[in-house]
């Protein structure tokens, strides 16, 4: 057993992975989706998803080809190291912006479902300090509380799935491929933006214990939730259609309120799903901002990063009650996203990318020449 | 020593820290709540006898609602608990705001998650803004399920609630059970919340289920049409079958066939049907083949023809389908030109598998569905016919 606290295993970098990406977007992602698509909304989840895996093979090459090396130190061998200081100071802002808006949204859930009269702020802090707490853990605890609830998250969602696709009608699917590429290109960002997370590879690829097989454990883990975002799509089109579909905020949810449980021995089970997306979104909060603590222990060179966690709190929390409404923290979060996402995602690891192989070809040449 | 004392503190402090994060803003004692099991909505008039203070306060206002509310309530008398039908009215602009206007009236919560069923009176139906302003109300809170029974009842729903029925004292459960009966007959399409709100966002058309109210007795029998949100028509209860048939939403059903002057009734156990499009030129012609299989619950004893003859079996299946699709055929033109609203499903069957067509005829949909030829072909089965030859 290795009790330090620096490495994961990969299967336990695996279920982060999945848990970070699984967060507040597959809340809305059937409603955008029919908004923009229509019935081809399982279509465009296919094709995101495949983008999504060459950005992530990128990323995860990086990784691999500088085992041992924090992301800032990649990035200052690669680009020099002053970029570095900068494009890690704008990557931690990337993180707990992207922390925050997740905070606001599963507290608005939270309140219009659950606890209605409990004030967002109280929401807000309770998640926040509790996240911090598995923050300060570091990335081994994470990593086993991970591995451990991706099982007991999985095995129920699934079940409600095929429930939930009883009632459906699977001609709802149709018209298929009706959509042009043009629409198609138009609602990518859409789809790329529910698959958010996968980006925390970059960060947490220094503890992963086999970097060389990294590829392949973050590849699997982003097929997975390829497969789980079609199947929720199909699921929800085919229970309500595409109209109805654009018609509800959060349709998945929505989803869960039609079920019948045979036997009705439960009445509703939105009171179930609504315990398990809890155990989702504290799932991907948690390790965005670990993200965020562990950047910032980079960027101030200090030894033990966890110091962190808890002064991150009072920043997180204001971010979080930027928007009036439920409609402008959206808002806000689609603008953040579209100006920050693509430097993240695309820019810098194909800088990194490119610097790599310019310096590998100088080296090669240098060899030559001696 | 000062270890000790260290872990004492932190002891304490960790018990104090407990009792300030026990905090629980949305505490509720479960005696305090109401728990709505039917809601009726009407529309009132001025002038209507009701809550005067209310009313006078309203009167202005263009809309009246009057919700009326029923939930069971534990009256606590001596030795054991009784329990008793409530159900109390108010009126207001809004479903909302008449829930509202109750609590002032109350000693306890109004609590809808588990509400049952909502009954909604005719007239709320004849005015399409009103009827889209209930629709919502239901969609929007996030306590009511999908799932609850729907039904609109000839006159006022008022009146629906206030019968008690005999056989189950709790109107709510009496009217969701009368629609879970699917298996007995299906005289009225079972639907709930969920597939009308699907169905009015998609085509603004829908059938909802009719509520008849009659002295001591609820009856869910026939449906109403409703296009572009408003009330177009009531259909009868062997139509809605047919059109429940036609759907493909019922399985279950009972013909009667006549041999000579025995009534021979026929009981289906498996329908399916198919819509193909013939045509789809200028003048679209569709086919509606519909598949039954059943059997032959009752004849005449000792009878003249043997039942397991196939011949005679064969002369009662041609009777069935000449009667299944002189039915169906009605029915499809009763909502053709009576109603002219597509609910039998043609719109979404070109919708789905003929889409380019879709697009040019979607915008005139309304005036070209009159004028469909539809053409019905019924294959029936007789399965079984019972114990006896």
């Amino acid at each position: 057993m290795n009790f330090n606290n620096e490495k994961v295993s990969l299967s336990q970098m695996g279920s982060i992975l999945v848990l970070t990406m699984v967060g507040t977007g597959i809340l809305t992602l059937p409603r955008s989706l029919a908004e923009a698509v229509g019935t081809d909304g399982w279509l465009l989840i296919l094709i995101g998803g495949a983008i999504c895996i060459g950005l992530l093979f990128i990323h995860s090459y990086i990784v691999k080809s500088f085992p041992g090396k924090s992301y800032m130190e990649i990035i200052a061998c690669n680009l020099s190291k002053p970029v570095s200081y900068v494009v890690t100071a704008l990557l931690a802002i990337y993180f707990i912006g992207l922390n925050a808006f997740l905070i606001r949204i599963f507290s608005e859930v939270v309140k219009m479902f659950l606890l209605l009269r409990t004030p967002i702020e109280v929401i807000i802090f309770s998640i926040v300090l509790m996240a911090a707490y598995l923050a300060r853990q570091g990335i081994e605890t994470l990593g086993r509380l991970a591995e451990l609830l991706l099982p007991l998250i999985l095995v129920p969602s699934l079940i409600l799935f095929l429930l939930a696709m009883v009632g459906g009608d699977i001609t709802n699917l149709l018209p298929a491929v009706t959509t042009t590429p043009k629409e198609i290109l138009e609602a990518l960002p859409i789809v790329i933006f529910s698959y958010l997370g996968f980006d925390i590879i970059l960060i947490f690829g220094i503890y992963v214990n086999k970097p060389n097989k990294v590829i392949k454990s973050s590849t699997k883990a982003l097929v997975f939730v390829v497969l789980l975002y079609t199947i929720l799509n199909i699921v929800t089109i085919s229970t309500f259609g595409e109209k109805q579909t654009t018609h509800l905020i959060w349709p998945t949810i929505s989803l869960f309120k039609t079920i019948e449980f045979p036997g009705l021995f439960i009445e509703n089970v939105e009171g179930f799903v609504m315990a398990l997306w809890v155990l989702i979104v504290f799932m991907s909060i948690a390790p965005l901002l670990l993200v965020a603590t562990t950047l910032l222990g980079d960027l101030f060179t200090v030894r033990d990063n966890k110091y962190f966690a808890l002064p991150l709190l009072p920043l997180l929390y204001f971010i979080a009650l930027l928007g009036d409404s439920l409609a402008e923290a959206y808002a806000y979060l689609e603008k953040f996203i579209n100006y920050t996402a693509p430097f993240v995602l695309v820019i810098i690891p194909v800088s990194i990318l490119i610097s790599m192989f310019i310096r590998r070809r100088l080296r090669r040449e240098g060899n030559t020449n001696v | 020593m000062f270890k000790r004392t260290l872990k004492k503190i932190t002891l304490i402090y960790i018990i104090l820290i407990t009792l300030f994060l026990t905090g629980c803003w949305d505490k509720q004692e479960i005696d305090d709540r109401a728990f709505i099991l039917a809601m009726g909505i009407d529309h009132v008039t001025p002038g209507h006898e009701g809550e005067r203070e209310e009313m006078e306060e309203i009167l202005t206002r263009k809309n009246h609602y009057r919700v009326t509310y029923v939930f069971p309530k534990q009256m606590m008398g001596v030795g054991e608990a009784e329990m008793t039908n409530v159900q109390i009215s108010s009126v207001g602009e809004n479903v909302y705001m008449t829930e509202r206007q109750l609590t002032t009236r109350m000693d306890s919560e109004l609590f809808l998650g588990h509400l049952k069923s909502v009954v909604v009176g005719e007239e709320v139906v004849n005015n399409p803004k009103m009827f889209r302003e209930v629709l919502d109300a239901l969609e929007k809170d996030p306590f009511i399920t999908r799932k609850i029974s729907f039904a609109i009842v000839e006159g006022e729903a008022k009146e629906a609630l206030e019968v008690e029925p005999k056989l189950e004292p709790m109107t709510g459960q009496f009217i969701a059970d009368l629609f879970r009966g699917r298996e007995r007959t299906q005289r009225a399409p079972i639907k709930d919340l969920n597939e009308i709100l699907i169905e009015l966002h998609s085509n603004k058309t829908a059938v909802i289920p009719r509520m008849v109210v009659a002295e001591e007795e609820l009856k869910v029998g026939g449906s109403a049409i409703i296009n572009d949100y408003r009330l177009v028509g009531w259909l009868g209860e062997i139509e809605t079958i047919m059109l429940m048939l036609v759907r493909g939403q019922t399985t279950i059903f009972n013909v009667t066939v006549e041999d000579g002057d025995v009534v021979i009734p026929y009981q289906i156990t498996e329908a399916e049907r198919k819509f193909t499009l013939v045509e789809s030129g200028d003048q679209l012609k569709m086919r509606v083949e519909i598949d039954l299989e059943g059997d032959i619950i009752q004849h005449y004893f000792n009878p003249e023809n043997d039942m397991l003859d196939p011949v005679f079996l064969q002369q009662l299946q041609s009777k069935i389908n000449q009667k299944v699709h002189d039915k169906v055929a009605y029915t499809i033109k009763e909502l053709q030109e009576k109603h002219r609203t597509d609910v039998v499903g043609f719109n979404d069957y070109v919708r789905k598998h003929h889409s380019k067509l879709w697009k040019k005829v979607e915008g005139d949909w309304a005036d070209i569905f009159p004028t469909i030829e539809v053409e019905v072909v019924v294959d029936a089965k007789v399965r079984r016919v019972g114990l006896s030859k």
